[in-house]
C-alpha cells in the first residue's frame, strides 16, 4: 500500500458546512491517497482515526488507477497510529457505526503542516510516491467530496424527519432521486449510515422514495457485490 | 454532400478480412469454389450486407442521401419483410455451475419452458473454476436439456467479466465446437483472467479483442453464430457510453444489444414478504471505476427498466441516432428463485469441482431471493423466421424483438411502411431500416393483440397506453461520451379503451425530410412521471422504483426496439 499526503489550508468560502457546526476557518486540509479502490475500505481506514477529524471527505480519483482519494480537515496533532488501524491492503470489512465527535479538535486550526504527522499509516519513506501525489493533492483541493464524517454525523441515527437531518448536522439540503420535493416531516430510514455530497459548496444528502412513504439515503451500506465469482 | 472522411475505412467486410469472400466488389462467378461456398455460409449466418451492421447508413450512399457523416462498419438493422414466428427467451440464467446461483440446468430449462419460452441461454459466470471446469461440465447437462426438451431451444453461453466493465451474455450456436470456443474465449478474455496489473486502456482493449475473438470464429467456421449483450448495463455506472460503442464497433455481428430491463425483478417486493431492496438489484453508488459523468439517476431502475433504456432521449437514444444498431432485451438473471422451497445442498466444493452439488427441497419458502424463474415476468420476443437455434440468432442480430414485463400484451406487429400501402407483408419491422425518396410520406401500422389470458400473477394485464418515440438521425457523434440525444422524443401517446380486444394504430410520420427512427413503448398506465430530460420530451415516462417496495407487477412496460426511415 502506498500513501502520499497533500496539504492545504482552507481558506474562507471553501468546505464550509453552514450552520453552527462550522468547520474553523484556516483549518488545515490533509489530502492523503492509500489507493483503496473501494469506498468502504477508504470509510473503513477514515473511521479508524483517533481522534476522529471534524471532516472527512472521499474523493473518486481515474489516475493511477481508479481507486478512493481522502481528504481530512482537522486531524488532531496527537492523533494515535497505534489505536488506528493502518490501510494493509483491501478490506471488505464495512465502516463501523461508531459515530465520530463532532467537536473540533484544537490542534486542528492553524498552519498547515502541524498535524501531518500523526496520521496513521503514514510512513515519510512512502511519501515520494508521485503517482498518488496528483489524486492527494486533488483531495486536499477539492470541495466536491462526500463526507463520511462532518459535524453533526453522530446524531443521524435511526429514524429522522427531514427537518432533523438538517437541524443536528452541517447537511445543507435533502434533494429526492426523480424530483420530488422532500417535505420537512418526511421521515429517513438512516440505516446509522449517511453520506452526503459536497456539490457548490453546500453538503447535499441524496435520498430515495422508500417503503411506507419513506426516504432512505440513497447510498447504501451493503450494496450488492458486483459479482460473487471472481 | 460528399464522403465526410478520408481516412480508410476498418469495417470488417474490407480491411478487417482479406478474404474474397467477405469482399463483395467480387462477384461470385470469380470466387474459387471454396470461397463461392465460404460465401454462401457468411450470407446465411447473416454476416454478410444488411444483415450484418453497425451502422444503418452502412449500404453505398446511404449516408450520403441521408446528409450525415458516413459511419464505419457494414449495414444493419436487416431487411427481411414478411411474417415471423414470435419466439419468447431469456439470455441471462444461471445454474448450480456459478457459485452465487444453485439450479441445474434442466430445473432452468424445465420451468423456463413450462412458462412459455421457446429458447433460453445458460449463462452461469466466468471465473477461475468455470474456466476450468465449469465450461466442460456443463455441456452435457445441456445437451440432456435439448434432449430432454425438444420443444425448448437451450443455447450454451456465459456471463462474461467484461474487462474493465460490466458483465455479458455471450453465446454461440450449438455445434461440435461450442465448448471449445466458449472455453479459449473465457480463459482469454474474461475479467477474472486479467493480469491485475493491467491498467484501464489495456482491459478495454482486451474487451474489444474479446468480441473480435468471437466474431473470428465465426467466420473460421469453428461456430455458426455468436452473439453479446451488455447484461445490467447501468447498474454500477461502469460501462461507459464510448465502452459500448467500441464494443458494438469491434464486430457488430457479435456485439449487438444491452438488457433494455436487468433481471431480479422480485428484488424490490416489500418485506417481509419479500427481499425489500431495490427492483433489479440496483443498489449501487458510483465508485472509482465508475464513469463519472453518469448522474445518480442512472443507478437505478425506472419501472423496472435499465435507465439507459428508460430515458427517452438518454443513452440508448443517442445509440439510435447516429444511425448505430443497438437493441434491447429482458431477462430473468434468475440464480435463486423468490419463494421458491429449496436450497443449497451441504458440502459443495465449489472451487474443486466447478460446480455446487445439487439443491434440496427444504419446504421453506425463500422471501428473500430476487429472481423469477426464467418466462415468469420478463421476456424477449425475437422474430424468427423458423424454430431454430440459428432463426433466433438471425432475428435477435436483426433487431426483430421486443420486450415485455408480466406479459403486458400478448402480440405485437410494428411496421413502417410508405404510407398507403396496404400489403401487410410489405412494411419493414423492429429492427429494419426503410429506405424511401425524399419527400415520400410514411407511416407506422401498430397491430397489439391485448392479454386475454392471465399472467404467472394470476391475473389478465391492462394496456393503458401505447407511446410512439421518434428521434432525428444525426449522425456518428464526435464525443463517443455522449448519452443524449436531444432530438429524441415522444411524439404520440394512445390511450387504449378499456375492454378492447386489440390496438389498430396507424400513425403518419409526415414528407421524409430528415432522416429518422421510430421506437414504441407501452404500459399499464400505474405509475409514472416526467422523463429525466423534462415534460416536453416524456410527459409521462416510467417512475423510479422505489427502494424495498417496488411491486414488479403493479408496474408493467413494454418496449420494442427502433425501425429507422431514411432517404434514398
Amino acid at each position: 500500500m502506498t500513501i502520499y499526503r497533500s496539504a492545504a489550508a482552507l481558506s474562507a468560502g471553501t468546505v464550509t458546512p453552514a450552520g453552527t457546526l462550522a468547520v474553523p476557518v484556516g483549518a488545515a486540509v490533509i489530502g492523503v491517497s492509500l489507493g483503496h479502490r473501494e469506498l468502504a475500505e477508504a470509510d473503513h481506514w477514515i473511521l479508524s482515526l483517533l481522534p476522529a477529524p471534524v471532516l472527512a471527505c472521499t474523493h473518486l480519483v481515474r489516475e493511477p488507477f481508479p481507486h478512493v482519494a481522502i481528504s481530512l480537515v482537522g486531524a488532531a496533532s496527537t492523533a494515535s497510529p497505534a489505536t488506528a488501524s493502518p490501510a494493509t491492503g483491501p478490506t471488505t470489512t464495512g465502516p463501523t457505526t461508531t459515530g465520530p465527535a463532532a467537536a473540533v479538535p484544537e490542534a486542528a486550526a492553524g498552519g498547515s503542516g502541524g498535524s501531518l504527522a500523526a496520521l496513521p499509516g503514514v510512513d515519510a519513506a512512502l511519501e515520494a510516491q508521485p503517482a498518488l501525489r496528483a489524486a492527494a493533492d486533488l483531495a486536499a483541493a477539492g470541495q466536491s467530496g462526500r463526507a463520511v464524517i462532518f459535524p453533526g454525523v453522530a446524531s443521524l441515527v435511526g429514524t429522522l424527519s427531514v427537518a432533523d437531518v438538517l437541524a443536528l448536522s452541517a447537511i445543507d439540503r435533502i434533494e429526492i432521486l426523480g424530483g420530488e420535493v422532500p417535505d420537512p416531516d418526511a421521515l429517513v430510514e438512516t440505516n446509522d449510515f449517511i453520506r452526503p455530497q459536497y456539490r457548490a459548496g453546500q453538503l447535499v444528502l441524496t435520498a430515495m422514495p422508500a417503503a411506507d412513504g419513506r426516504l432512505v439515503p440513497f447510498e447504501s451500506r451493503t450494496p450488492t457485490p458486483c459479482c460473487a465469482a471472481h | 454532400m460528399g464522403h465526410g472522411h478520408e481516412h480508410a475505412h476498418d469495417d470488417f467486410t474490407a480491411a478487417a478480412d482479406v478474404s474474397p469472400a467477405l469482399d463483395l466488389s467480387v462477384p461470385d462467378s470469380e470466387l474459387s469454389p471454396s470461397d463461392v461456398s465460404r460465401r454462401g455460409f457468411l450470407r446465411s449466418a447473416g454476416l454478410l450486407g444488411a444483415g450484418a451492421a453497425a451502422s444503418v447508413f452502412a449500404a453505398p450512399g446511404v449516408a450520403e442521401a441521408a446528409g450525415v457523416a458516413h459511419t464505419h462498419g457494414p449495414a444493419g438493422g436487416g431487411t427481411a419483410k414478411g411474417g415471423f414466428q414470435w419466439l419468447a427467451g431469456d439470455h441471462h440464467i444461471h445454474t448450480q455451475y456459478s457459485s452465487d446461483a444453485m439450479y441445474r440446468v434442466l430445473d432452468q430449462a424445465k420451468r423456463g419452458h413450462a412458462y412459455g419460452l421457446d429458447w433460453l441461454v445458460i449463462t452461469d459466470h466466468g471465473s477461475n473454476a468455470h474456466a476450468k471446469i465449469g465450461v466442460d461440465k456443463v455441456n452435457p447437462d445441456i445437451l440432456h436439456a435439448r434432449s430432454a426438451l425438444p420443444g425448448l431451444l437451450t443455447f450454451q453461453g456465459l456471463e462474461w467479466n467484461i474487462p474493465a466493465a460490466e458483465h455479458a451474455t455471450v453465446f454461440v450456436h450449438p455445434g461440435k465446437n461450442e465448448v471449445s470456443v466458449l472455453k479459449q474465449f473465457e480463459q482469454t478474455y474474461d475479467g477474472s483472467q486479467q493480469p491485475t496489473t493491467n491498467t484501464d486502456a489495456q482491459n478495454e482493449a482486451q474487451a474489444v479483442a474479446g468480441i473480435k475473438f468471437l466474431g473470428e470464429q465465426v467466420r473460421a467456421r469453428k461456430v455458426e453464430g455468436a452473439l453479446f449483450f451488455a447484461n445490467h448495463p447501468a447498474r454500477r455506472g461502469v460501462d461507459s457510453p464510448h465502452e459500448v460503442r467500441n464494443w458494438r464497433d469491434a464486430d457488430p455481428t457479435v456485439a449487438v444489444g444491452m438488457e433494455g430491463a436487468p433481471g431480479h425483478q422480485a428484488a424490490g417486493i416489500k418485506a417481509p414478504n419479500g427481499r425489500g431492496g431495490a427492483r433489479g438489484l440496483y443498489d449501487n453508488s458510483p465508485s472509482a471505476a465508475s464513469f463519472a459523468g453518469y448522474p445518480l439517476e442512472s443507478y437505478r431502475t425506472w419501472g423496472g427498466f435499465d435507465w439507459m433504456t428508460a430515458t427517452v432521449g438518454g443513452l440508448w437514444d443517442s445509440l439510435l441516432a447516429e444511425g448505430r444498431a443497438w437493441w434491447i432485451t429482458a431477462n430473468s438473471d434468475s440464480h435463486v428463485v423468490y419463494l421458491d422451497q429449496s436450497d443449497h445442498a451441504p458440502g459443495s466444493d465449489f472451487e474443486a469441482n466447478g460446480k455446487l452439488n445439487d439443491p434440496i427441497y427444504t419446504g421453506v419458502t425463500n422471501t428473500s431471493a430476487g429472481d423469477f424463474w426464467p418466462g415468469y415476468y420478463g421476456r424477449t420476443n425475437v422474430g424468427a423466421s423458423s424454430f431454430s437455434y440459428k432463426a433466433v440468432m438471425d432475428g435477435l442480430r436483426a433487431g426483430r424483438v421486443w420486450v415485455d414485463h408480466g406479459r403486458l400484451i400478448k402480440a405485437l406487429d410494428a411496421r413502417v411502411r410508405v404510407a398507403g400501402d396496404p400489403r401487410a407483408a410489405s412494411g419493414t419491422p423492429l429492427g429494419g431500416v426503410l429506405q424511401v425518396k425524399r419527400g415520400t410520406s410514411t407511416e407506422l401500422t401498430l397491430d397489439i393483440d391485448l392479454q386475454d389470458m392471465p399472467n404467472w400473477a394470476t391475473f389478465v394485464p391492462t394496456l393503458k397506453r401505447v407511446d410512439v418515440i421518434v428521434g432525428t438521425v444525426t449522425g456518428p457523434v464526435t464525443d463517443k461520451d455522449t448519452f443524449v440525444a436531444p432530438n429524441t422524443k415522444v411524439v404520440k401517446s394512445y390511450e387504449v379503451s378499456p375492454g378492447s380486444q386489440r390496438v389498430t394504430i396507424k400513425y403518419g410520420l409526415g414528407r421524409l425530410d430528415k432522416p429518422f427512427y421510430l421506437r414504441l413503448r407501452g404500459t399499464d398506465g400505474n405509475r409514472s412521471q416526467p422523463g429525466l430530460m423534462g415534460a416536453g420530451v416524456d410527459l409521462v415516462g416510467p417512475k423510479l422504483d422505489a427502494i424495498g417496495d417496488a411491486d414488479p407487477w403493479g408496474d408493467l412496460w413494454f418496449y420494442t426496439n427502433p425501425i429507422w426511415v431514411l432517404p434514398k
